[in-house]
């Protein structure tokens, strides 16, 4: 064999292949949730019953040794709480946490190194000690990051969308990329800032409005629940000729807000996804291949084969370009 | 493999944790994030698409099921590919008979001058795959991945899980049923050849 023939190529699948193991794996997860617990190693009985003996006496030291200053329990695995029809408070370390009802949370970590809580779905109310000097309490709900500071505060989630309230205290509030302090009596909603975002990386829209929603840290706290975009100020007068705007500060962010657009709104998911696709980076591959597909979802055979081209000729070895030659061959005969 | 070796981050800890607690979101970014280089594990080890929708996701089940034990000694990634090497070894244990992977690349009517290299490569692809059917399936795991994919023996013996010592013997095993298998077939001796050449080459 004189020519070299290289290692064999690895078959890409389609999209609606993986569009099929997605749906399928999460189909999955659905049925029988995971992150079960390792099992316990089999073992011969002898040793345990050699060491039970000292394991009670051990265990008997201990309890009394750590009682004292135990404060409350340690949480090793994660507890799911679900609740019905009726509400419920669970107390969690140095936490009590009203849980509305039909809503589902999860509480791990441990009060030593930081408690994380998962909010699944609905809504739950936090009053929590003040962090300094104590490990973080964090709650994740979707996509967004909320880390107490010291407070009583609401998170309410829906789908992937998620809003804090803050009774007491302050919290800080990490989502779309973006972060925020909130105060007392202040308010904070993911879609408003996601749309913000999404408006400030669209060049037909007016600049960056997701600055003005965000809520200062040095702002003075409001003695009503106040909504940062009734806070904002008015957009300016639209001009003749605009600067295009800049690439979003988090272009991860930029384009899951765009792909979480595609259901309700097509049309703006494709402007993110071509505004995004401008800049530069696996987000702007991502964005440009995204773009290219949706506009196939949307018949628009021309302006999908424009950007797969546009995609195979930026990024060649870019992760979807088996992907967008696939674009490209169903589009033939669409004008270049 | 062609891409650097993944470095371990605070981000594979954080959203290893996350998926541990149930996070849907968390756990649909850790499956698109890491569904490439997982289908590209199995692919290499396996040889074609069939069946891969049913493994790809035997994969990620695994990984979720598994991610409580992540213990952060090596980069995300690495982890799940480990796993879908344990996937595809179960596989490949569990097939009744070998299958030749006939539609291992597929077919494209091809013209110019590369198109005789590529109808060779695709051949010498089918052969290599037809042969590696018939070896010991833990020596075929460490072969695909160090020789046709050209991963470093450490990272083999990582995904493995195995000492470097036995990935070594186990490739060099694999080599040996392969020249075997191979003495009246040039192509795949050629072949064979020249994947272990490029394997050695610094």
């Amino acid at each position: 064999m004189t020519t070299p023939l290289g290692r064999p190529s690895v078959e890409p699948l389609s999209d609606l292949a993986w569009g099929r193991v997605e749906r399928d794996l999460m189909a999955a997860l659905d049925r029988a949730p995971v992150a079960a617990p390792p099992p316990a190693p089999r073992r011969p009985w002898w040793p345990r019953a050699a060491i039970a003996g000292g394991l009670v006496a051990a265990a008997a030291i201990a309890l009394l040794a750590l009682w004292p200053r135990g404060g409350g329990p340690r949480h090793d695995l994660p507890s799911r709480v679900v609740t019905a029809s009726a509400p419920t408070t669970v107390s969690f370390g140095d936490a009590a946490i009203t849980i509305a009802p039909s809503s589902a949370l999860v509480l791990g970590g441990r009060q030593d190194t930081g408690v994380a809580i998962v909010l699944e779905r609905g809504s739950a109310r936090f009053a929590v000690a003040p962090r300094a000097g104590r490990p973080p309490f964090v709650v994740h709900a979707g996509a967004v990051d909320v880390r107490v500071v010291g407070t009583e505060f609401t998170v309410t989630r829906s789908g992937d969308a998620a809003r804090v309230d803050v009774a007491h205290g302050v919290v800080e509030v990490v989502g779309h990329g973006q972060r925020s302090l909130l105060q007392a009596g202040q308010s904070w909603h993911s879609d408003r800032v996601r749309d913000a975002a999404l408006r400030g990386s669209d060049p037909t829209m007016q600049g960056d409005v997701a600055a003005a929603l965000l809520l200062d840290a040095a702002q003075p706290a409001e003695p009503a629940l106040a909504e940062p975009a009734e806070q904002a100020e008015p957009p300016p007068p639209a001009a003749t000729a605009r600067p295009r705007p800049g690439p979003p500060a988090d272009p991860r962010a930029a384009f899951e807000a765009a792909s979480a657009l595609e259901a309700s709104d097509p049309a703006g998911a494709l402007r993110a996804y071509r505004a995004l696709a401008r800049g530069t980076g696996p987000w702007a591959a991502n964005a440009l291949y995204a773009a290219a597909r949706l506009a196939l979802d949307r018949e628009d055979a021309a302006l999908a084969a424009r950007l797969a081209r546009s995609y195979l000729a930026r990024f060649p070895g870019g992760a979807n370009a088996a992907d967008a030659a696939a674009i490209l061959e169903r589009t033939q005969g669409a004008p270049e | 493999m062609s891409s650097p070796q993944p470095v371990l981050t605070d981000r594979d800890v954080a959203l290893a944790a996350r998926c541990a607690s149930g996070d849907r979101g968390a756990q649909r970014e850790l499956f698109q994030r890491t569904r490439v280089v997982v289908h590209h594990t199995l692919f290499r080890i396996l040889g074609s698409n069939q069946d891969m929708e049913d493994l790809l996701q035997e994969t990620f089940l695994e990984i979720f099921r598994s991610i409580g034990r992540y213990a952060a000694r090596s980069a995300l990634t690495t982890w799940c590919c480990a796993i879908a090497s344990h996937v595809a070894l179960g596989h490949l244990r569990s097939r009744k008979r070998p299958t030749v992977a006939l539609e291992l690349v597929p077919e494209i009517a091809g013209s110019g001058p590369n198109a005789e290299r590529v109808a060779l490569a695709r051949e010498a692809a089918r052969r290599l795959y037809a042969a590696l059917d018939k070896i010991d399936p833990v020596h075929r795991v460490a072969f695909t991945l160090a020789v046709v994919d050209g991963r470093p023996l450490a990272e083999v013996a990582e995904l493995t899980e195995a000492s470097l010592s036995a990935v070594k013997t186990r490739v060099w095993r694999a080599r040996k049923e392969l020249d075997r298998l191979a003495r009246r077939d040039p192509v795949l001796s050629g072949y064979v050849a020249e994947l272990a050449g490029q394997e050695e080459a610094p």
